[in-house]
């Protein structure tokens, strides 16, 4: 009699913890555009439409065999991304992409596990920008920065520092070029407009160099 | 810590405008230091939107968090894109911490960069570098 009431007790306890778990497993393949395996790329979930206003971003690398398995993941649907630095691909990581669509996963209770092909590519083209510098003193303006938007859909854009000095470019797409400084008038001035829209080959590489025009001082002081 | 990137592009998974900083943190004899685990040390202060707070998570002394191989650890802020009034926003002090070998909190003295500054509906601040219009040049050093 008392084990059998024990072994309730213990039956009801092993329910309990089974609803109590209420997260899943994220499994999956990171391939290149030859479906090759990628190994040491780094993916990353993020919960759909969950705004956080702050993270640390936690990569989780893939092995040998371009697997990745991300643990107690809680229920929702998350966004799966990946990047590999150097792997060349702008579609990947935090990089300029253009109508790149994520793939999603929707953790249950009744699918508390999901499995996920990610893929790489095709290899980006290469925008290598010299030192952005002064027209008048042809020094260099190392706070200019650079914003790279897609020509077709602006929502898809990065803005960062015109110091990185090299950018994946999605291939075979068009991409605006657009390079500011604080005290300068902004690039392209628009005689220049067309040297600012871009649109390369995979694995092509193209150099651009720009001067930035001083704005003109600000009149200060009251006239007499 | 040094700055290797700082990038405002969407955010993943939702149409706020997030800035991303990438770091490598190093060692005084300028080695790498990989796969050590790491917290933050952060605080707010200020916030003024009308909308509630959507709220924050931040790195902890509890196994999940470290650098890379590399060295290289990657911070997301997202801007109040859209809240109101234009401008809101708040303050920021985030002291990133190297977590001792016992116990769950960082061991004091340990602090490897710290990062002061806001985040507001349109740009964000961090140690005076106000993006936009002025990304942190990779290369940057972030100081204790």
């Amino acid at each position: 009699m008392r084990t059998s009431v024990l072994n309730i007790l213990a039956g009801i306890l092993l329910i309990g913890l089974a609803r109590a778990q209420d997260h899943g497993v994220i499994t999956g393949a990171v391939l290149d555009e030859r479906g090759s395996p990628v190994v040491s790329a780094k993916v990353f979930i993020t919960e759909k439409g969950v705004v956080v206003m702050h993270r640390v971003l936690q990569f989780h690398e893939t092995d040998a065999d371009g697997r990745f398995r991300i643990a107690h993941v809680p229920w929702g649907t998350y966004v799966v991304t990946v990047g590999k630095e150097g792997a060349g691909c702008a579609d990947t990581g935090l990089g300029l992409h253009c109508n790149s669509v994520y793939p999603t996963v929707v953790l249950t209770e009744d699918s508390p596990t999901a499995d996920v092909t990610l893929r790489f590519g095709p290899k980006a083209g290469v925008l290598k920008l010299e030192p952005v510098t002064d027209l008048i003193t042809g020094r260099e303006i190392r706070l200019a920065a650079i914003r790279l938007k897609c020509a077709d859909n602006p929502d898809f854009f990065i803005y960062t520092s015109a110091a990185q000095r090299s950018f994946l470019i999605p291939p075979l797409t068009d991409v605006l070029v657009e390079i500011t400084a604080a005290g300068y008038k902004p690039w392209p001035p628009p005689d220049q407009a067309a040297e600012a829209k871009i649109n390369l080959r995979p694995e092509e590489v193209r150099k651009l160099r720009v001067t930035l025009q001083p704005e003109p001082a600000e009149v200060t002081g009251e006239k007499k | 810590m040094v700055v290797q990137s700082d990038t405002i592009k969407q955010c993943i998974g939702a149409h706020y405008q997030c800035r991303f900083v990438s770091y490598t943190v190093e060692n005084y004899d300028n080695t790498l230091a990989a796969n050590i685990p790491i917290a933050e040390n952060i605080s707010f202060s200020g916030y003024n939107c009308q909308q509630p707070n959507p709220g924050h998570t931040s790195a902890q002394c509890n196994g999940q968090y470290s650098t890379d191989g590399g060295g290289n650890l990657t911070d997301q802020w997202a801007m109040y894109t859209g809240f109101t009034p234009a401008g809101c926003g708040e303050n920021t002090t985030d002291h990133w911490q190297w977590c001792g070998p016992t116990g769950n909190n960082p061991n004091p003295g340990i602090t490897f960069g710290t990062l002061v500054g806001w985040r507001h509906t349109a740009s964000t601040d961090m140690n005076g570098f106000i993006n936009p219009p002025t990304p942190i040049p990779p290369g940057t050093i972030i100081s204790p």
